[in-house]
């Protein structure tokens, strides 16, 4: 009874500064717990190199074939890992819902080949090495045989 | 009303046929449009359902292969009109109640204005197939042109057409087999079936094959045959009674016959006798006078000796007319002549076959009568039969007053012969018991009497009847009064 007392004398105005400190710690760890990506691709079709704003492009389905006209194959890693999540806020500034919006509005409209979201980065990475044109977000420290493209001249980011 | 087979045949093939026709052109057009409507609805709702279940797969497990396959099959389809996704919302008002927004969220294709509202028209299946995910809620919106189902009732009903068309003509076909068939001999045996009725035996009609009717034909022949054998031997029975007829009144006569023989061969007999008497006087008389006086007797003698065998002769004549059977020719006869011969010749006969029986017998005959075209034999026989029976039944009535003891009844036969209106009339009269008023109209019946058998034939009326009427064109009636008299009258033409 006493100790309720004592907390009804703290100032409010505490209490709301103490829950937006507390959201501020939660954010900065959820931002410090993105994963590192790197992107891969199959020997055919994706160039070495890429600028983000051409990734971005190929990620959103927004081009259908690389310069030497092998079919742009997509692969995600689901957006319910970190790898995916990481994905969708880093490379297309969405969350994993409208990413999922987003290619369902393309297919459903039959503007884009559907992308195919793995569970695991060793799926991811078969998947790339044996389909021509594929091109897939993976986690960098993931360690990888597949070809890793430059993206703004930086392997992972 | 009378209708013809041909028409109940018609009738009924035109029947079978417009039933046939109705469920052709309506009734199972009707079935296949609403059964292929029924599956082209299941179709779409399945093919909405699978795109919503695709929908579904590709936002919660990011499987997008579902979706897009089920997708690609919707656009192939010829008969897509659109495919929408339709985000549902739910809105809470400020009133705190619930409201649900539709959007549409992405259409296929993306020219098509597609309303989150649209029903089916008559042009379009529109199916809604839900989906709830924790990305978003919705449906798909699945519209499907009903073309194909138009085009399907199209060419159901023009095939119905063709086949009704093609009933038709069966029906047309199968209503003239049945009409060869079966109404054309129908109708061949009616016509011969008339003309049998009307007498013609000789009707025939041609085979109509194997079958019933066939047979029937067969049956025709074969009865229009016995009928025409079995009529012959009728008709031959009928003329065996008739010459049984003559024979009897013949043999009834022979006593008259003989009666009225025996009078001129008397004299013929008396007057030869006598011429020889005659001869003999004139043999042993020698005066030439007495000899010529003598011979002028038997000159007269020999006249009358022709005249009575002349008669002799005339009786014998009529004897054999009367019982000759083959047919007369009319010839002129003088009626009364007639009339009173055989009135005298019935009479003699019913005397010869009736003891101590004795008619007053009144002949009023006109003596100015002409002569008229009769068969003289026929004719004669008519006045043999009336006469016949008018002393039979006053013979009759005779015994039956004796024996009751009257001996009051005077039995008398009148017969009277007249010019009337051109006609000549005979009336015979008899004041016999009469004719009880129910058997009056079967007197002239064949083979109808009422004598004991053995003593009539039934058929002296009848065949007096036919001869008056039908060989004569003249009229033959009867009237009579129980007890009392019973009057015969004939009446011929001149």
């Amino acid at each position: 009874m006493r100790k309720h007392i004592e907390l009804n004398r703290i100032p409010k105005t505490l209490i709301i500064l103490f829950v937006l400190c507390q959201m501020l710690v939660f954010t900065a760890f959820r931002q410090g717990d993105d994963a590192v990506i790197a992107v891969i691709a199959n020997e055919k079709g994706a160039p070495a190199s890429l600028t983000m704003k051409e990734l971005k492009t190929v990620l959103q389905g927004e081009k259908q074939r690389w310069p030497d006209g092998t079919r742009i194959s997509i692969a995600f890693m689901k957006t319910s890992t970190p790898v995916g999540s990481s994905t969708a806020r880093k490379i297309l500034n969405s969350s994993g819902d409208q990413l999922n919006k987003l290619w369902l509005a393309l297919v459903f409209q039959g503007k884009a080949k559907a992308p195919t979201f793995f569970s695991t980065p060793q799926e991811m990475e078969t998947y790339v090495n044996t389909t021509a044109g594929a091109i897939g977000i993976i986690d960098a420290s993931f360690p990888t045989k597949a070809r890793v493209l430059s993206i703004d001249e930086k392997k992972s980011f | 009303m009378k209708i013809s087979l041909k028409s109940k045949i018609w009738s009924t093939v035109l029947s079978i046929v417009l039933m046939f026709a109705f469920f052709i052109l309506i009734y199972f057009p009707y079935q296949q449009q609403k059964s292929l409507l029924k599956n082209f609805n299941t179709e779409v709702q399945n093919l909405a359902n699978t795109v919503s279940l695709g929908v579904k797969i590709a936002l919660t497990e990011q499987n997008f292969t579902g979706v897009e396959t089920a997708l690609d099959f919707v656009k192939q389809n010829p008969h897509l009109r659109f495919v929408s996704l339709v985000q549902v919302d739910s809105v809470r008002n400020p009133g705190k109640s619930v409201s649900v927004t539709k959007t549409v969220f992405r259409t296929y294709p993306e020219n098509f204005k597609a309303d989150p509202n649209l029903i089916s028209t008559d042009t379009m299946v529109v199916k809604t197939s839900p989906f709830s995910t924790s990305v978003m809620n919705g449906e798909i919106l699945l519209g499907f042109s009903t073309e194909e189902i138009m085009a399907s009732k199209a060419e159901i009903r023009s095939t119905s057409i063709v086949v009704c068309f093609i009933v038709l003509g069966i029906g047309i076909l199968i209503g003239f087999f049945l009409a060869r068939h079966i109404s054309v001999p129908v109708m061949a045996l009616r016509d011969a079936a008339l003309k049998v009725g009307q007498g013609d035996r000789t009707q025939q009609v041609k085979s109509f094959g194997n079958d019933e009717i066939g047979e029937l034909g067969l049956a025709f022949n074969k009865m229009v045959r016995d009928l025409a054998m079995a009529e012959s031997e009728v008709k031959a029975a009928q003329d065996q009674l008739i010459q049984s007829e003559k024979m009897a009144s013949l043999g009834q006569m022979t006593a008259g016959i003989a009666h009225e023989i025996k009078n001129p061969l008397n004299f013929v007999n008396n007057f030869s006798k006598l011429s020889q008497e005659l001869m003999k006087e004139m043999e042993s008389e020698e005066d030439a006078d007495e000899k010529l006086e003598i011979l002028e007797a038997i000159k007269g003698n020999l006249v009358k000796i022709n005249h009575h065998g002349k008669r002799a002769d005339s009786i014998v004549a009529s004897m054999l007319q009367h019982s000759r059977g083959t047919a007369g020719v009319k010839v002129p006869t003088n009626i009364n002549q007639l009339c009173d011969e055989f009135t005298d010749l019935a009479y003699h006969g019913m005397r010869a076959t009736v003891q101590d029986f004795n008619s007053a017998i009144v002949k009023e005959l006109a003596p100015d009568l002409p002569s008229i075209d009769l068969i003289p034999q026929d004719f004669s026989r008519v006045i043999l039969n009336l006469m016949n029976n008018a002393f039979y039944v006053v013979a009759e009535r005779f015994i039956k007053e004796s024996q009751s003891g009257n001996s009051q009844y005077q039995p008398e036969v009148r017969i009277k012969t007249e010019l009337v209106d051109g006609k000549i009339q005979v009336r015979i009269r008899d004041n016999g018991s009469g004719i009880p008023e129910e058997i009056k109209n079967k007197i002239f019946e064949p083979f109808f009497t009422t004598k004991p058998t053995g003593k009539g034939t039934g058929l002296g009326l009848s065949l007096s009847y036919d001869i008056i009427t039908k060989e004569h064109q003249g009229k033959m009636s009867v009237i009579s009064e129980l007890g009392k008299f019973t009057e015969f009258c004939l009446e011929l033409p001149i």
